[in-house]
């Protein structure tokens, strides 16, 4: 079992330890230990794999540079293998889902209905979750992206609230036809290449060693870029997202926009773009063109929610727009952007669901009429609420901005290959969603937190606990220290850019 | 002493480490010493400021008279691509040492004034974390390096202010004011990112081939000359400046987007007095300054922020006239001030840089008598529990301290001959008449009448005259906390006129700095301020309405326009909740739960009808089975004929 | 004797018969065990003498192909054999009795099933696959009530037509080729004429009946509900079985020159099975005619693998019926022990499983997640493989399908795990019992499901013996 099979198996391994644990009492603290080893552990690859990378210089090689591989043999007549390794962009988002799995544990201190499924079912998603961003052969990614989409039926269907049945069904089956997309390009993938090389193969680079067809990209690409895209929210296939998170308890949510929606936009870049530089070519300007639909629809469909949830799910749906937007400018800086961005939308969406579980914990409501005046009662929580909007708007020092400039930059900065006038249009359209997420962020929140209090017996509700007070603060300390040192992340990421964008010139 | 260039990264560190340390441990256990360390750093901070300044100064001009920029210290922050990376760190040249001593004096003076101004209130810690963390990015904006910097602190500044303003969080009035401050201005930012984004896209090709060292976002890149005739060729200069100016116009608070400055007004007075009079509203008039040498190869660009500045200038001193509550007079007083300065700049050029250093002169005395008048009102309203002017009356006999110091700022910002004010606003007319716009001149002269008007009106009316409210007739003279900062911004207001600034702060070109030459300007500035004096003391001088109840009944509907400023705030409401969100954000939200939803939706419904019509071919005679299953071997038949092929 | 197996089989259903008429109902709860011992003695005589020998005149072959087809029929008979005892106790209602000729006729049809895989000429073919047949559709008839009268008798009605059509075909092969074993016909029929078309056609109805593949499939969820539940998972998993291993031999070794050329119709009939299959399933309320459909549209995946004529098709195939027979078992030992125990068979009778047997519910959960294709179970990694063989023919449409389809049997298979975990049992349900044995079935069948897929040895040793099988 090598350090990466460790980092992916520990949650799994938790989870069997959750199920045996008898008294109910016990569970959560056996969840926290579990995530904790494996937030030390991500700790411990994460400075190794530093002082790897930084000693590197990436300037041409064309594939990507793996470390700490473990291969394997698994079906070897269809020439699946069991292959893990890690480069810059998946250690950043293992460090990501790793915080937040730790974190949304923690956000899930108070769950007592049935703790023994909830905490299992949670840790083996995030296995499937690990399993995506570590494995580099297609099979086995496959696998593990299912793997990490169907808790999510029960977890949202049991301790979901609202039209739970409805939402959780919804989500599982969108989430489904994406992954038949995926499926589908990855045969026409391995077909290709195999009848080309005469290798049958799963693994990534073997893959990208061949030179795809034009034809076959030009349909190939679309299929498994709208695969990943729904469940990177993009454009018309978002619906899921603001039901699945409305519907969704705390932890479950926090995970889900924070890391599951990541997947899509992780194995967008990873796949779609890697493997296909030219049907990226051909399609970037219009994925463009669906995202920046999708920035401002999303900011403006969040102005007028009514409830908190579907206000953050909206501003989910827009800040994943703006990650698939880097994706699709096919540019170092936008690409670069698109990484940035899912990490640190990662950790502000997590931040922003947990507190919202931290204030239906205590207002019982979500609907954002109902409650005024809150900050009065519990300053705490009204303070990390305005930093998550801070950052979610994008103000400098938060990571949220890091991100957001990188992608305009690159977005304007065009590439070669499609006509740098419509990039600038959309690029600026999209940039507008800048102000557009102040003014819900502002609104909402101003009618939550300020103002007189509305509600008497408001009067009586407490603070943030010891364990709210522990979550927020971790999550507030990553996104300002990413977003006043961001240069640990950004050389992480840098490294495994480079190949994506050497291989489409 | 000559290191303290190099340790002048100090001077935004000390709030910044005391910002942390109060926000996150001191306000928990006293408010008193929190404030006392907010105080005791920006302290720290003004010596290291004043000593900077001493030093920077002391240094010797090189030859044509211009002093060098520095950049003693910064760190990589962010590396966006090979060639474009972004420093974080201090720059110190002589508007940046201005602007330096000028935010830590004002700001050490108000942090002293709120110590007596905001005792008793319950978030007096919470008060005094913002404070610092406003000066600190102010500071921030002020050094920075390089364009990506200045926005960067740019957006930390307008962050805090919309924390200072809504203040007193349970105002609803405070809420929106503040909401609206940071959506304006967000909205200006918008503007002045784009204008970065693509003065880099424009200067990225001409960097990469130069291989001159700094990076290209620096400003000492963007200003030394051979980088700018490169920039200019390029054409787009033009509109990436235009659309800088508009994020600084949007802090400074220019003509379309100067709603959220009146109604900031809600923030308490100490607040207003250092923000929005001396210190935030100013960096729109700096970054202007910042990126002179590139605005003036672009002379349309400047003709635009002139006439843009003239315009703003004269409505708010009209508004002025009108208002009754003595801090939104105030907040149009320095609407019209900025207005000034803006022009000032908008007239200069690199070979008669007088307005450029006029409106930098006016920035340094305006931030004085400006703080002085807030502050001043502060103590009024505190005396008096009241902000509208009809309320007070008579305060001469019992503030007299205040009383004094607020005559002196009256004169001063009047352009009285011995005040701060007569020299610089002198200066910008001098500089409008030697440019040859008249225009500009004769609206300056104008505005300085009206600027008197106003100013003598708010003076007469709260002080002379006999108590109108209950509150004004045992009104009592404000603390001693809080005089000390209003005589020593009396004292720099009188002294800061003398100060010889041409030889300090000066830009290009700087022989024929002469200006002094021509006298009748100086005499028609002290002639039509009088006069203004003199109106308004007919007008008001007894302390009632009677007159100015004429007046306005006279002017009718023109008076009503003008009082509700002219419906701006009106129209800006009906843009944004009846257009835009009537218009685009209900919409989408319902069609995204209708028909992309619907959409969704529609396919479970047409499974589950395509499942109802198959069921019915499962008749449960045995008939019909053996009849699909012949029909069925036919069937085959046929296809596998087909596909004999 | 590479017959042995077979031979012990049908020796002990006499015994079985014996056994009953002599001890009567002294005997009665002996017959369950000796049935066991003779499927493990069969089991064990297969496994470890198995060698490629010719029988009967190049009748009965048996080779390590042969070995994995048996050796799934043994494993199906021998799981429902185990849950008999369920079936039988006392206090149940719809009391499944006599069960000595219960065991014995389940004996018949399993050596039926045997010959099937080992024959080597059409007569030995079409008796064995007679064998087969009929005696299940005698047990379908068990329940003696009229809704099992009425399966029973549309199964043997369509089945007769059936039979007819198959032999008719075999009769026309046997006409073309003048020979009757199939290595000596197959170079017989290389070119198309319309004789071999019609032949061709009847055959495929033949079994597609016996698979239930779209329009002969009608019998299907009337006998299927018909029966006792014990029966319907011996139909729906050994029978599809058979039906696999008859259409692996007429189409691989009778038409092998014509497969290629068919694949198109392959295609539409998959598609239409697989859709159908699907789609009304989507409201179904009833359990068994639940499984029913569920099992149709499995066929329409199964016959994928005839798009390609490599070994590794063949392969993909086996191994998912391989894994198709575990995972369909493992849901059905749930479904009888709940619907034996409670009587009930509606799908909300599932209400509030996991609250009152967690582990049943588990179990249940899983297979049905086998039956999905989701990962990591071994219902996944064979769906896989089948769209792989697809892909590779260039179906990239029908591996949409395929898949979109597989989603949709998600949703009606979450519906099960909806009523389980997400609705509160109904106040005066009690858990269920479940016997050791059951348990001890249940196991195997799960760590039958996960085993399967994650551990390579399965497949890879499959396709190496097809890969042999079909050049033999």
């Amino acid at each position: 079992m090598g350090l990466l099979s460790w980092l992916i198996f520990i949650p799994f391994f938790t989870a069997l330890a959750v199920i045996l644990t008898p008294q109910p009492k016990q569970i959560k603290w056996v969840a926290l230990i579990g995530s904790g080893i494996h937030l030390l552990l991500t700790a411990y690859t994460a400075i190794k794999l530093w002082g790897v990378i930084s000693q590197e210089t990436f300037t041409a090689d064309v594939f990507a540079k793996l470390y700490f591989t473990e291969q394997y043999d698994w079906f070897k007549s269809l020439g699946i293998q069991y292959m893990l390794g890690v480069d810059g962009m998946s250690m950043a988002m293992v460090i990501l889902t790793s915080i937040i799995i730790f974190t949304g544990v923690l956000a899930s201190w108070h769950v007592t209905e049935r703790p023994k499924e909830f905490f299992a079912l949670l840790l083996v998603l995030v296995t499937g979750v690990f399993g995506v961003f570590l494995s580099f052969d297609l099979f086995l990614f496959f696998m593990f992206y299912e793997v990490a989409v169907l808790p999510m039926y029960l977890l949202i269907g049991v301790w979901g609230t609202g039209p739970k049945e409805y939402s959780a069904m919804k989500l599982t089956l969108m989430l489904m036809v994406g992954s038949a997309f995926i499926l589908v390009g990855l045969f026409a993938l391995y077909h290709t290449s195999g009848q080309g090389t005469g290798v049958y193969s799963f693994n990534l680079n073997t893959l990208a060693s061949f030179e795809y067809p034009k034809s076959m990209q030009a349909w190939v690409f679309p299929m498994i870029f709208i695969g990943f895209g729904i469940l990177g929210a993009l454009y018309p296939f978002h619906t899921w997202s603001p039901d699945g998170h409305a519907s969704a308890p705390t932890a479950v949510s926090m995970l889900h926009a924070g890391v599951l929606m990541k997947l899509g936009g992780y194995g967008a870049l990873r796949i779609a773009v890697y493997l296909l530089p030219d049907g990226a070519k051909e399609w970037a300007l219009f994925f463009m063109g669906l995202t920046t639909i999708n920035i401002l629809y999303g900011s403006f469909g969040a102005i007028k929610q009514k409830d908190l949830k579907y206000f953050t799910a909206y501003s989910s749906v827009s800040h994943c727009g703006i990650v698939l937007f880097g994706v699709a400018t096919l540019n170092f800086m936008g690409v670069k952007g698109a990484v940035l961005q899912m990490f640190s939308h990662g950790v502000m969406t997590g931040l922003f669901f947990a507190l919202i579980g931290m204030v239906y914990g205590r207002t019982h409501t979500r609907m954002i009429p109902e409650m005024g005046g809150l900050a009065k009662v519990m300053p705490w929580l009204a303070v990390c609420f305005y930093v998550a909007g801070m950052a979610s708007l994008g103000l400098p020092g938060f990571s949220g901005f890091i991100a957001e400039s990188h992608v305009f930059i690159g977005g304007f900065f065009g590439n070669a290959w499609n006509s740098s006038v419509a990039m600038q249009v959309m690029t600026v359209l999209a940039t507008m969603s800048i102000v557009v997420t102040a003014v819900y962020v502002l609104r909402g929140l101003g009618k939550v937190f300020l103002g007189p209090i509305t509600d008497s017996h408001y009067l009586s509700l407490t603070d943030a606990g010891f364990t709210e007070k522990l979550t927020t603060g971790i999550l507030i300390a990553v996104l300002f220290l990413v977003g006043v040192f961001p240069q640990f992340l950004i050389k992480l990421i840098e490294g495994s850019v480079l190949p994506i964008l050497n291989r489409l010139r | 002493m000559h290191d303290m260039i190099a340790y002048a990264w100090l001077i935004p560190a000390f709030p910044f480490i005391s910002f942390l340390l109060i926000g996150l441990g001191v306000r928990l256990y006293s408010q008193k010493l929190a404030g006392i360390i907010a105080t005791l750093s920006i302290g720290a901070s003004f010596a290291c400021a004043l000593t900077l300044a001493i030093t920077y100064f002391g240094l010797a001009p090189d030859a044509e008279g211009l002093r060098p920029t520095l950049v003693p210290w910064s760190f990589i922050w962010v590396d966006y691509m090979e060639g474009l990376r972004v420093n974080l760190g201090i720059l110190v040249d002589p508007i940046s040492v201005l602007l330096m001593v000028v935010v830590t004096t004002v700001s050490l003076l108000v942090h002293l004034y709120s110590m007596g101004y905001m005792k008793g209130e319950t978030g007096y810690g919470r008060y005094f974390t913002w404070l610092n963390l406003f000066t600190f990015s102010m500071l921030g904006l002020v050094v920075a390096p390089n364009i990506i910097q200045t926005y960067v602190f740019w957006e930390l500044v307008g962050a805090s202010s919309f924390l200072l303003i809504g203040y007193y969080y349970e105002r609803g009035a405070a809420v929106a004011a503040s909401k609206k401050a940071f959506i304006v201005t967000r909205f200006a930012d918008l503007g002045f990112l784009l204008g970065i984004i693509l003065l880099g896209y424009v200067g990225y090709p001409l960097y990469q081939g130069s291989g001159v060292e700094g990076q290209l976002f620096d400003y000492t890149y963007l200003t030394n000359p051979q980088n700018i005739t490169a920039l200019v060729g390029t054409g787009f200069l033009g509109i990436s400046l235009l659309l800088i100016y508009m994020g600084a116009a949007g802090k400074s608070a220019m003509f379309p987007l100067h709603i959220w400055l009146p109604d900031a007004m809600e923030g308490p007075t100490p607040v207003s007095a250092l923000i929005h009079a001396a210190t935030m509203v100013v960096a729109g008039v700096y970054l202007v300054a910042r990126l002179f040498p590139l605005f003036s190869t672009t002379p349309d660009v400047l003709e635009f922020v002139s006439y843009v500045g003239l315009f703003t200038c004269a409505f708010a001193a009209i508004i002025a006239c009108t208002q009754d509550d003595i801090k939104r007079v105030l907040a149009f007083s320095t609407l019209s001030q900025l207005g000034y300065m803006m022009f000032a700049l908008g007239l200069a050029s690199m070979d008669q840089p007088l307005g450029y250093v006029a409106s930098m002169f006016h920035l340094f005395t305006h931030a004085f008598f400006k703080a002085l008048l807030f502050l001043g009102a502060g103590a009024i309203i505190h005396a008096v529990h009241s902000n509208d002017i009809w309320h007070m009356g008579g305060l001469k006999k019992l503030m007299p301290v205040t009383h004094l110091t607020f005559l002196i700022a009256v004169l001063a910002i009047s352009g009285i001959w011995p005040f701060a004010g007569f020299f610089s606003k002198d200066e910008i007319l001098l500089a409008a008449l030697q440019g040859g716009k008249n225009i500009h001149f004769i609206g300056g002269l104008l505005v300085a009448g009206l600027t008197a008007f106003y100013m003598a009106r708010i003076y007469f009316l709260s002080f002379w005259g006999s108590p109108r409210s209950k509150g004004s007739s045992h009104a009592h003279e404000a603390p001693l906390i809080m005089l000390i900062p209003l005589c020593v911004l009396a004292v720099l207001s009188l002294v800061g006129g003398w100060v010889p600034f041409s030889d300090y702060v000066t830009i290009g070109l700087t022989e024929h700095q002469g200006g002094h030459g021509s006298s009748i300007v100086p005499i028609l500035g002290s002639l039509v301020a009088i006069l203004g004096l003199g109106f308004s003391w007919f007008v008001y001088g007894r302390g009632e309405s009677a007159r100015s109840d004429a007046i306005a009944a006279k002017w009718g509907m023109v008076f009503g326009w003008i009082k509700n400023k002219f419906y701006m705030d009106e129209v800006y409401q009906f843009i944004t909740h009846q257009m835009i969100f009537r218009f685009v954000a209900t919409p989408i939200a319902w069609f995204d739960r209708n028909v992309v939803d619907g959409a969704v939706n529609l396919t479970g419904w047409l499974t589950r009808r395509a499942s109802s019509i198959f069921t019915l071919i499962q008749t449960g005679q045995a008939q019909t089975y053996g009849v699909w299953f012949v029909v069925g071997t036919g069937v085959t038949l046929i296809m596998l004929w087909f596909t004999k092929g | 004797m590479s017959m042995l197996p077979e031979i012990i089989i049908i020796l002990f259903a006499f015994l079985i018969i014996a056994l009953d008429l002599i001890f009567l109902d002294k005997a009665k709860n002996y017959l369950v065990p000796v049935t066991v011992v003779g499927i493990l003695a069969a089991c064990a005589v297969l496994i470890f003498n198995n060698s490629d020998t010719l029988m009967l005149g190049g009748r009965f072959v048996s080779g390590a192909m042969h070995l994995w087809l048996k050796v799934t029929f043994l494993i199906a008979t021998l799981l429902v054999v185990i849950l008999v005892p369920e079936s039988t106790s006392e206090n149940l209602k719809n009391r499944l009795s006599s069960v000595g000729e219960f065991l014995t006729i389940l004996l018949f049809t399993l050596a039926g099933m045997m010959y099937l895989v080992s024959c080597q000429d059409l007569v030995t073919l079409y008796v064995s696959l007679e064998l087969a047949t009929i005696p299940l559709m005698v047990l379908s008839s068990w329940n003696r009530d009229d809704q099992g009268g009425e399966g029973a008798i549309k199964y043997l009605v369509i089945g007769a037509l059936a039979s007819a059509f198959l032999l008719y075909g075999f009769g026309l092969i046997y006409a073309l080729s003048g020979e009757l074993s199939i290595p000596a016909i197959m170079p017989q029929l290389t070119e198309g004429s319309p004789a071999l078309y019609l032949a061709a056609a009847l055959i495929t109805a033949g079994i597609g009946f016996k698979l239930t593949l779209f329009p002969f499939h009608m019998w299907a969820p009337d006998a299927y509900q018909g029966a006792p539940i014990l029966v319907t998972a011996y139909l729906s998993g050994a029978s599809k079985a058979a039906g696999l291993v008859v259409a692996l031999q007429i189409f691989y070794r009778l038409f092998g020159h014509f497969i290629v050329d068919w694949a198109p119709f392959v295609a539409v009939l998959a598609t239409l099975t697989m859709t159908l299959g699907n789609v009304v399933a989507v409201l179904q309320e009833n359990l068994k005619r639940f499984m029913a459909f569920s099992a149709i549209s499995q066929a329409g995946y199964i016959i994928l693998g005839f798009l390609g004529n490599t070994g590794a098709d063949i392969s993909a195939m086996i191994f998912y019926m391989l894994v198709y027979v575990f995972t369909n078992l493992a849901v059905f030992t749930v479904l009888i022990v709940h619907v034996q125990q409670t009587g009930k068979e509606t799908i909300q009778s599932l209400r509030g499983m996991s609250r009152l047997n967690p582990g049943l519910a588990l179990i249940l959960m899983i297979g049905l997640f086998g039956l999905a294709g989701i990962p990591p179970l071994a219902g996944f990694i064979g769906k896989f493989f089948l769209f792989n063989v697809a892909a590779k023919s260039g179906y990239y449409w029908l591996v949409v399908l395929a898949v979109l389809n597989s989603t949709v049997s998600l949703y009606y298979y979450l519906r099960l795990v909806r009523q389980m975990y997400i609705e509160v049992p109904a106040e005066g349900d009690k858990p269920l019992k479940i016997k050791p044995l059951t348990m001890l079935g249940l196991g195997f069948v799960t760590v039958g499901m996960l085993g399967l897929g994650l551990i390579p040895y399965f497949y890879e040793q499959i396709g190496r013996d097809a890969a042999q099988w079909l050049a033999f």
